[in-house]
């Protein structure tokens, strides 16, 4: 009986409109509790890896999630809640690196993220000594790569790798041809290629 | 089937191939060392990065406040900000506002004085006569208005003129600085230009 109302729960989602999509969504943008805890740690790690200064990021994060409460009317349900706060939080970064308030490949290495302490945290299966350390050593040289790329470069990688946005989602939000967006990546995944390589 | 590339590798990771092919290919990797190798060099380290990076923004998100800080608690402190500029806006925009509304008052006199009887006028002080009679005299006004068209335009060319020549020496009489009295500090673009070239003497 649960599986065929689990079964019936799925048809449904699978036929909702977009129109559905953006009232189920209204109801959870309506909580900004529920936004918070549910998206922050997401939004802060796009940004902070978009931007490379942590505290930057937070206010970012923080006006980016202000924004989209107070603009939760206009959410149309086309595209996940988690890309269309992507999407402003591009927006964000893009206004910030246009200001130019910030040294953007000095102040990546000042406030880099201390790896080795993240790593401590990884839920437990990854929790052995050795393989703490080992993911940690893995993290670090794909942030050394990204060291190496251009702002919107960091911006595709992280909309990609992090946050698992399919190629043409990517180029709409970034305004970009997939193309562009496919060089970009290539030249994103050469660079960790790069530090790999150095790391052996 | 040949080793894969590293640009279908590539390829494979960015999620831009059929979805038959991508089978194709993970399926070979699973089958061949040499290509599961390349391909776990490339897709382990991300793997690390994403798992890493989200443990520290889960702690870091944890440590940051629950709200956004402009949604929760600031409301007080940020109407009591906008406020604050809200008054400083108001005044800044009331005080050209009463200069000039004075500076009205003293051009409403001029004009009435060019326009009443001349009898009515004491040689000398026209703006006096006018700011003592104008108020009374609306009616007066009103009938004179009523005279021909040409001499009406040649007077008002007058009186404009009159009044255009009023505002610059207004704008231009000195105003003694606050404090010192002597000192005649001035404003308009006119005065400034000769303080600039030093020919005004304190």
């Amino acid at each position: 009986m649960a599986l065929v109302f689990n079964g019936m729960a799925l048809a449904f989602e699978a036929v909702m409109t977009p129109m559905q999509a953006a009232d189920q969504a209204g109801s959870e943008l309506d909580d900004i509790d529920a936004l918070v805890r549910t998206y922050r740690p997401r939004l802060l790690r796009f940004v902070m890896f978009s931007i490379g200064d942590a505290d930057l990021a937070e206010s970012i994060t923080q006006d980016c999630l202000l924004k989209a409460y107070n603009r939760r009317a206009s959410f149309r349900g086309d595209c996940s809640v988690n890309t269309w706060l992507t999407s402003i939080a591009l927006n964000l970064v893009r206004d910030q690196q246009r200001l130019q308030k910030f040294r953007f490949w000095r102040q990546a290495r000042a406030t880099a993220v201390d790896v080795t302490e993240a790593a401590n945290f990884l839920p437990s299966q990854e929790s052995s000594p050795e393989r703490t350390l080992l993911t940690a050593e893995k993290s670090k040289q794909v942030e050394a790569a990204l060291e190496n790329l251009s702002p919107n470069q960091k911006m595709i990688f992280m909309m990609r790798f992090a946050e698992e946005m399919d190629l043409a989602e990517i180029a709409e939000m970034i305004h970009m041809p997939i193309n562009t967006v496919k060089t970009h990546l290539h030249r994103a995944l050469k660079s960790v290629r790069a530090q790999v390589a150095a790391a052996k | 089937m040949l080793h894969l590339t590293e640009d279908q590798i590539d390829e494979l990771l960015m999620g831009s191939l059929e979805a038959g092919v991508a089978a194709q290919m993970r399926e070979h990797a699973e089958a061949c060392e040499a290509c599961a190798t390349r391909l776990a060099e490339i897709e382990t380290p991300i793997a690390s990065f994403k798992a890493v990076t989200l443990a520290w923004s889960d702690r870091r998100s944890a440590t940051m406040p629950v709200r956004p800080p402009r949604l929760a608690g600031a409301r007080w402190g940020m109407g009591f900000a906008w406020g604050s500029v809200a008054a400083a806006v108001l005044l800044a925009a009331a005080i050209p506002v009463l200069r000039h509304e004075q500076s009205v008052r003293v051009q409403d006199a001029y004009i009435h004085a060019i326009k009443l009887p001349s009898a009515n006028q004491q040689p000398g002080t026209p703006a006096v006569a006018a700011v003592n009679s104008a108020n009374a005299n609306n009616s007066s006004m009103q009938n004179d208005s009523t005279g021909t068209d040409v001499q009406e335009n040649a007077q008002e060319i007058a009186s404009d003129n009159r009044l255009l020549a009023m505002v610059d020496e207004e704008l231009n009489a000195p105003i003694p600085a606050p404090g010192s009295g002597e000192r005649p500090a001035t404003r308009g673009r006119g005065q400034s230009r000769t303080n600039t070239q030093g020919t005004v003497q304190d």
